[in-house]
């Protein structure tokens, strides 16, 4: 069973639409990768066809829920108005452990702007369960905190 | 054949701040159309080819019938993005009149963001599909953010100091102010409105980033042969390319050319086709939805390695009349106006005809750059001789 938080951005922001594809990512509370079933190769996003061997079956397997932080911004402008009430926020960019060039973006949470920073190792968590706006299972962002701050 | 087509025709709408204008999309692409074929010296019934890119308010069918064009033999849109097209759409002009599929083709870009939605913001909160289901539920949600990370990686990676992305900006506002096209004319930016401003997103301050107009741009090209006897003094289409290297197409930020890269075989191929190199350049328009993009865009296509970046945009070097490589001689997407790069082609003909407002002296090669931000990328060298 994983951690979970209350979502960083406002319940109310846009969530993902989900698909045959990003169901497994975004429902499970699990970092779950599109993997290859012929030959193995795991690619994020998910899109359905291997980028390595053109394959069309996949299995989406649980990832090591860590990173480090390869890139991030810190946002003051609200480009839209039910994000002004959370500003400045974070926007991440977390290379997964265990994998070479595989990106995940999100959010870190519990984080002061100045504590965003490149390199800076994080791990994992899922927001509460939020209801999936076309239906169908609730849907879980995956966010990050730092690993020094683990409790 | 490369080198046998020229722009020969430029045109504009008047450009305004984005919900300023009395017109819609399409009637903003008519004006600049218009426009563009009379600066040729043609009849709008001797054009017979249309090519834009995304959606313009209107169909080439429509649109070629109200303009009163000609038998309407090719119609295309350059695919895949946004700003990047500007260049690649010329590409599809050349192509055409070069092929003979069309005698005269406008390429246009119309924008209307007052009426269809400010490119800047998050338009909706509706469930977020394909790529954007990766970016937008966390805040990635407009290209400044997006173009921010990418910009803050690149700086951190190669040692990039904000002053390297304040002199894209000084650069724009300081040609602008020589340009009654632009918005911002009579809008001076000094180095410490630059450091002043908000930030919009770390590192890109407020003058980081692109305006929001609404406006069109048009050009009309043919054939070098049928260039000659026209009104205007021909800009030869010495080279274009269009790339996107193997894998860099990826979604959100997932892509190998992550942060920068898009421009590594724009710039191979052009030179090599052309048998020029970036030294050779005259004078620069480069896509600058953000500022720090732009500096990848530069390193990228080859006029220096990243890591020397800052020192190549700084001490005048990008300014009109005395730097080595003047860029955005009409004040860019950043001070004339964002017309979705496309009105950065104008310029680029301009400087070859002698007619920039920022007139770069006997100004033979004249580089246009669409993109990076999304791919493929693509760039168009104009030259002065066929």
């Amino acid at each position: 069973m994983s951690e979970t938080s209350p979502r960083y951005l406002p319940d109310e922001w846009t969530l993902p639409a989900i698909n045959d594809h990003n169901a497994a990512f975004f429902t499970s509370g699990e970092l779950r990768l599109e993997t290859c079933r012929a030959c193995g190769a795991t690619q994020h996003p998910p899109i359905g066809v291997c980028i390595e061997c053109g394959g069309l079956e996949h299995d989406y397997v649980a990832s090591a829920p860590s990173g480090v932080i390869d890139g991030f911004t810190i946002v003051h402008h609200a480009v839209h108005p039910l994000l002004s009430e959370r500003l400045p926020y974070n926007v991440v960019v977390v290379a997964l452990d265990g994998h070479t060039d595989l990106r995940v973006v999100g959010n870190l949470i519990d984080a002061a702007p100045d504590q965003v920073q490149m390199g800076a190792r994080v791990k994992c968590t899922w927001t509460d369960p939020l209801p999936a706006p076309n239906g169908g299972p609730a849907i879980r962002l995956p966010q990050w905190i730092l690993e020094s701050e683990d409790k | 054949m490369e080198g046998n087509a020229a722009v020969v025709g430029v045109g504009e709408s008047i450009y305004y701040r984005a919900g300023r204008s009395p017109h819609d999309a399409f009637q903003l692409a008519c004006i600049a159309i218009r426009n563009a074929v009379a600066d040729a010296g043609l009849k709008p019934s001797d054009i017979d080819g249309i090519v834009s890119f995304m959606h313009n308010g209107a169909d080439a069918a429509r649109l070629a019938s109200v303009l009163g064009f000609g038998n309407l033999r090719f119609a295309s849109q350059a695919w895949s993005g946004g700003g990047n097209l500007g260049a690649q759409a010329l590409l599809h002009g050349d192509a055409a009149v070069c092929a003979g599929h069309a005698k005269n083709v406008v390429v246009f870009r119309s924008l209307d963001q007052g009426r269809a939605g400010r490119f800047g913001q998050a338009r909706s909160i509706a469930p977020a599909a394909d790529e954007f289901a990766y970016l937008s539920p966390f805040g990635a949600a407009a290209p400044v953010v997006r173009n921010a990370i990418i910009a803050q990686k690149f700086m951190h990676k190669y040692g990039v100091s904000q002053e390297a992305l304040a002199e894209i900006s000084l650069a724009c506002y300081a040609h602008a102010q020589h340009n009654p096209r632009a918005v911002m004319y009579g809008r001076p930016l000094t180095r410490e409105d630059y450091h002043a401003s908000r930030w919009i997103a770390e590192p890109l301050h407020l003058y980081d980033c692109c305006q929001e107009n609404d406006g069109a741009a048009a050009v009309v090209v043919t054939t070098s042969e049928r260039a000659r006897d026209l009104r205007q003094p021909p800009a030869y289409i010495l080279g274009g390319a269009v790339g996107v290297e193997s894998r860099a197409g990826l979604w959100a930020l997932a892509d190998n050319a992550y942060p920068n890269g898009r421009f590594h075989s724009v710039g191979e191929h052009l030179w090599n086709t052309t048998g020029v190199r970036p030294a050779d350049i005259d004078v620069a328009q480069f896509y600058e939805n953000f500022t720090g993009t732009t500096l990848m865009a530069i390193t990228d296509i080859g006029f220096c390695e990243p890591g020397d970046v800052e020192a190549f945009v700084s001490e005048g070097n990008l300014q009109w009349p005395d730097g080595g490589l003047p860029l955005n001689t009409s004040g860019g997407n950043l001070a004339e106006a964002y017309i979705h790069g496309f009105q950065l082609v104008n310029e680029a003909v301009r400087q070859i005809r002698g007619q920039s407002t920022c007139q770069v002296a006997d100004a033979e090669l004249s580089l246009s750059v669409a993109g990076p931000g999304t791919p493929p990328s693509s760039a168009v060298l104009f030259s002065k001789f066929v």
